[in-house]
């Protein structure tokens, strides 16, 4: 037989489980919009019985709150972390070469690629019919200066977006090491905390907030194994290497890259160079790096693989990793590659020539290099060895070596056709006539020349903004693709984690019930043991 | 599955995103026109925008710029060819009043003068130029056909090749009347006989070369080595094409330089007098004051079936005169600055030279006639020798009438004087009809020339009409070409208006739909049933 008071112990019972239920949905209701919050629920379960010794054997003795736990399902976090990180990467991504395909097609805006080199080539055209006239001597010198400036943009375009994926590159850093310190002092924490039983929901709340963050700058993985002693060991690592462990955690460090380890040529100076604070490298090539750091390395050093002839080591290799992304550098070597073709068919044309006063243009190169006049080149030529003297360079020397330093960022006109338009070559001789035509036609066929990969220069210059807007368009793609999985991941998450204002305002109503019922007992219990103790038997 | 208030909104959210970026995306649309605005919209179309704007770009030089500049150029060629085609009929009906028997003298030097004033007409048709540029020199558009002014400096040392059909036969009469040497009876002097050499001879035919140039330099040392006219035969090409000559003198032939001195006489190098129209049977003439090259007998004989190249300096340029560079090969020489040395300027060499316009994709048209075969030096060498005859027909007119003075001066009234100015008279009267006949011949010849001459203008001016016609139809081709490419363009990068209206205004009811079913999701719950 219980006690009498038995079942004023059971209804105190109810009455502290529907105070803390009443008290989590309070908790719940008030992180109603807290980001990241987990709903949490007080779980219980009854009594253990209590054998009483008589006919009816057991007796219930209330209940009991087991715990109050966070409802989350972690299968998703680690979903919505890998799709956050392939997100990560390709919005970086489409913000870059959303600004290169714009570089290499203005054409709505009559001001790209097409519209200046066709001008270009009507100029020339219109100079193969009258290239003694003065005004379309002009007309090709001016249109061809338009065309140089828009390489020399297009470089400089190229040479702020690498800059700015490298100094992103930093705030992703930072950014990754702020991360760690404050995870690793959550770990510290949830450590303590969990030792003596239980779960510390809302810190670990906190904890997955940061990884969140994280994911979407770099690829995480999360690891959480119970140590032998029975506490429980969280690894976050990045890149495979552990970036946070149990409550230590691992900075990365930036450092400018030394002028013998630029890769390629057209490299702006002090690109990042990442690696642990403890000295350990870290490979920002490698193919589990994710996230937007990922995004904005391929931005920074893509090369499609293709090897550079420059700069190499002392082994004669090229400095560096190839990257298989078409990136900066790409764009550089492609549009370098064919201004170094063009140029040379071009001046190869011109310096055969002779201008109106029938003075040779050997060395009137028509696109040459900024702030390098055709002495200056003579002396580098001397200089590497390949003439015996300045007098003794050739004009096809001068040609090739042109030819090899010519960038989108260097090239010009040659200053002395802007300021002399007549020493602009039409013709391999004008003794014959100043309208002696043979160059400038020659000029005219270059627009039907196909020696660009068989194809014209127009083909060339039109397959890097099929590139472009190709590698845009599936960047733009997939980040649209991840985006959209990354919000049904996100519903998914919700759906478990997620508070329902419904359901808590039917918790309150139902806790509050619960309440008022175990109340209701006491109160009974109340009335039975006044009936019990002062009028029973008085 | 359950569904939290935070999925709902999220949902919510995105719908209207997508909704938003639907309207965005039909209102851009719709403003600029175009289907894409970045080529990663659609790399398709992108790049067969830009092989239809290379292409517009290409098709608008030819039809914009390179039609209309050939189409004026070729109006031009057409208009002064016309010119001169007209000139040139002219001239022959005077030739044809001129070769009639009843016209006198007057008659004859009035219409010299005439075809003297056309020749100078159809010369400055032959400089017309197109804005600046000379439409009938060439590549040499900035130097005109002819001087335009006397110059006495320039020197050309020129080499004039020709064909076996360039050899004439002439007509030159030798030694005419000489009044002077008239033997008179003097009175206690004994009778005089009669002077045959006062009377001429019969006229000859004489086998010659016309050269380019009259009053030509015996010999020239502008540029170094001394230069003197030479004649040599075209005998092949060497292996770079080049053509080889031999000199006439290595075949046996006899190259004198016969020119006139201040005494009236003719004298060739050595200084020993000849009879210029009478070479020697294995002599050739070379006559510096008229350019021509008289061919005795044998060397007619001998060369009449080779091509002769010859070669001589050339240097006082009269106005009007055709430019040598753009007829021969030839080297110009000018002076100094001060005027006491000749360097040399530059060497011309003779081809075909045509000014082409791109019409079409890969085509082109040639633009330019050439004036080195339109304005020949004949006309001009022919005019010369009609004047040369007609004047010595004035010379012999005018010995006539002095010899009609004399035979009715009182000092010659004795018989035998009497009988020596009939006798003379009479070899005066057959040597005037003599020329008369040479003159007559020379202008019937000259019809046939001019007839020819303006046979080969009339033939460029059809072929210029033809090519403008074919410039016409390009024309018509590419503007439809263009029609169909702007078509075609329009069509790759052009958003259809109706379209793109009915799917904006389609979005923004969407987006409204969507605003509104949000307003509902977020503005209920639970509680505001609960009391």
């Amino acid at each position: 037989m219980p006690s009498t008071f038995f079942g004023l112990t059971i209804a105190s019972s109810g009455l502290f489980a529907s105070n803390i239920a009443l008290n989590t949905t309070a908790h719940n209701i008030a992180n109603i919009e807290t980001e990241g919050y987990s709903r949490q629920q007080a779980n219980m379960t009854a009594a253990d019985p209590l054998r009483v010794y008589s006919s009816y054997g057991m007796v219930g003795s209330g209940v009991t709150v087991t715990d109050v736990k966070q409802v989350r399902d972690s299968y998703y976090d680690y979903k919505y972390w890998n799709n956050n990180a392939i997100t990560g990467e390709y919005s970086s991504k489409s913000y870059y070469l959303d600004q290169i395909e714009d570089l290499y097609y203005s054409e709505m805006t009559e001001a790209g690629f097409t519209a200046y080199y066709g001008n270009f080539c009507n100029a020339l055209n219109s100079l193969a019919a009258t290239p003694s006239q003065m005004p379309i001597r002009n007309q090709v010198i001016q249109a061809g200066q338009t065309l140089a400036e828009y390489y020399n943009n297009i470089a400089q375009n190229l040479e702020t977006y690498q800059n700015e994926a490298n100094a992103q590159m930093k705030i992703v850093v930072d950014r990754v090491n702020t991360i760690a310190e404050n995870v690793a002092s959550l770990n510290h924490q949830i450590s303590v905390l969990e030792v003596n039983g239980g779960t510390a929901n809302d810190l670990r709340d906190k904890r997955n907030v940061l990884v969140d963050e994280l994911s979407s700058l770099v690829g995480v993985k999360v690891k959480e194994t119970l140590s032998p002693t029975g506490s429980v060991q969280y690894t976050l690592r990045i890149n495979n290497q552990n970036l946070v462990y149990g409550d230590k955690w691992n900075t990365l460090t930036l450092r400018a890259k030394e002028s013998t380890e630029i890769r390629h040529e057209t490299d702006v100076q002090g690109l990042y160079e990442i690696s642990w604070s403890n000295g350990v490298s870290f490979d920002v090539y490698n193919e589990n790096l994710g996230g937007e750091l990922r995004g904005y390395v391929d931005i920074r050093d893509g090369d499609n693989l293709e090897q550079p002839l420059y700069p190499v080591d002392e082994t004669g290799k090229p400095i560096g990793q190839a990257v298989d992304y078409k990136g900066v550098p790409y764009y550089m070597a492609e549009t370098n590659e064919f201004l170094a073709q063009y140029t040379r068919e071009f001046n190869t044309i011109h310096m055969n020539g002779k201008d109106l006063n029938d003075k040779s243009t050997e060395f009137i190169p028509f696109f040459t290099i900024q702030d390098k006049s055709v002495d200056d080149m003579k002396k580098a030529i001397v200089a590497e060895g390949k003439a015996a003297d300045v007098d003794a360079v050739t004009g096809a020397q001068i040609i090739d070596y042109i030819s090899e330093n010519i960038t989108a960022k260097n090239i010009c006109i040659n200053q002395e056709l802007i300021l002399d338009n007549s020493k602009l070559a039409t013709a391999t001789t004008v003794k014959d006539g100043v309208e002696m035509p043979d160059l400038a036609t020659q000029f005219d066929a270059l627009r039907k020349k196909k020696t660009f990969n068989g194809g014209t220069a127009e083909d060339a210059m039109q397959s890097l903004v099929t590139v472009s807007s190709i590698d845009a368009s599936a960047a733009k793609n997939m980040y649209a693709n991840h985006s959209s999985i990354g919000e049904a991941i996100t519903n998914q998450r919700l759906s478990v984690m997620g508070v329902d204002k419904e359901e808590e305002a039917l918790d309150l109503v139902k806790y509050q019930h619960a309440y008022e019922l175990a109340s209701k007992v006491i109160t009974v219990m109340n009335e039975l043991y006044d009936k019990l103790i002062n009028q029973t038997g008085v | 599955m359950r569904i939290t208030n935070g999925m709902m909104i999220n949902n919510t959210i995105s719908h209207i995103n997508l909704n938003k970026l639907n309207v965005d995306k039909y209102s851009t649309q719709q403003s600029t026109e175009k289907k894409i605005q970045k080529p990663s919209d659609d790399p398709i179309i992108a790049v067969r925008a830009l092989r239809f704007r290379s292409q517009l770009s290409e098709l608008t030089q030819y039809l914009d710029k390179n039609i209309p500049d050939a189409k004026s150029w070729l109006e031009l060629t057409e208009e002064a060819l016309e010119n001169v085609s007209k000139s040139l009929s002219e001239m022959q009906t005077y030739l044809n009043q001129a070769s009639n028997d009843t016209n006198g003298l007057e008659n004859r030097q009035a219409i010299v003068k005439t075809l003297t004033q056309y020749r100078e007409q159809i010369y400055k048709d032959s400089n017309s130029d197109y804005g600046g540029r000379r439409i009938f020199s060439g590549y040499k558009t900035d130097i005109d056909m002819t001087f335009a002014n006397a110059d006495k400096t320039v020197k050309y040392h020129i080499r004039e090749d020709f064909k076996p059909e360039d050899f004439d036969t002439i007509s030159k009469i030798f030694n005419g009347v000489d009044i002077t040497k008239v033997q008179l009876h003097v009175p206690g002097e004994p009778d005089p006989a009669l002077n045959q050499s006062a009377f001429p001879n019969d006229k000859t035919d004489v086998h010659r070369l016309r050269l380019a140039y009259d009053e030509l330099m015996t010999e020239d040392n502008a540029g170094g080595a001394v230069v003197t006219p030479t004649v040599e035969v075209v005998t092949g090409t060497d292996a770079n094409g080049n053509p080889t000559y031999e000199n006439i003198t290595a075949r046996g032939y006899n190259l004198q330089i016969v020119s006139a001195r201040a005494d009236g006489t003719y004298r060739d190098q050595n200084d020993a007098e000849v009879n210029p129209y009478a070479p020697g049977e294995d002599d050739v003439y070379f006559l510096t004051d008229t350019g021509e090259m008289i061919f005795g007998d044998n060397a007619y004989i001998g060369l009449k079936e080779e091509k002769l190249s010859v070669s001589y300096a050339k240097t006082g340029f009269e106005k009007g005169d055709l430019r040598p560079e753009h007829y021969f090969n030839c080297t110009r020489y000018t002076t100094n600055d001060n005027g006491t040395t000749y360097a040399e300027d530059i060497v011309f060499e003779s081809y075909q030279q045509d000014i082409n316009y791109t019409v079409n994709f890969n085509q082109t048209l040639k633009v330019n006639s050439e004036g080195k075969n339109l304005f020949g030096h004949d006309v001009i060498r022919d005019l010369e020798d009609m004047i040369n005859a007609v004047e010595y027909l004035d010379v012999i007119a005018d010995k006539i009438t002095k010899i009609g003075k004399m035979q009715s001066d009182s000092a010659y009234a004795d018989d035998v004087s009497q009988a020596n100015l009939a006798s003379m008279k009479e070899a005066a009267d057959k040597e005037y009809a003599m020329q008369e006949d040479i003159v007559q011949k020379l202008f019937e010849k000259s019809i046939t020339l001019y007839k020819n001459h303006q046979t080969t203008i009339d033939e460029e001016v059809a072929d210029v009409g033809s090519r403008y016609k074919r410039l016409q139809l390009n024309e018509a081709r590419l503007g439809s070409q263009k029609t169909s490419l702007e078509k075609l363009k329009s069509n790759n990068e052009d958003v259809d208006l109706p379209e793109t209206i009915i799917k904006l205004s389609a979005a923004s009811m969407v987006y409204d739909a969507s605003l509104s079913a949000a307003s509902k999701i977020v503005t209920k719950s639970l509680l505001d049933y609960l009391s």
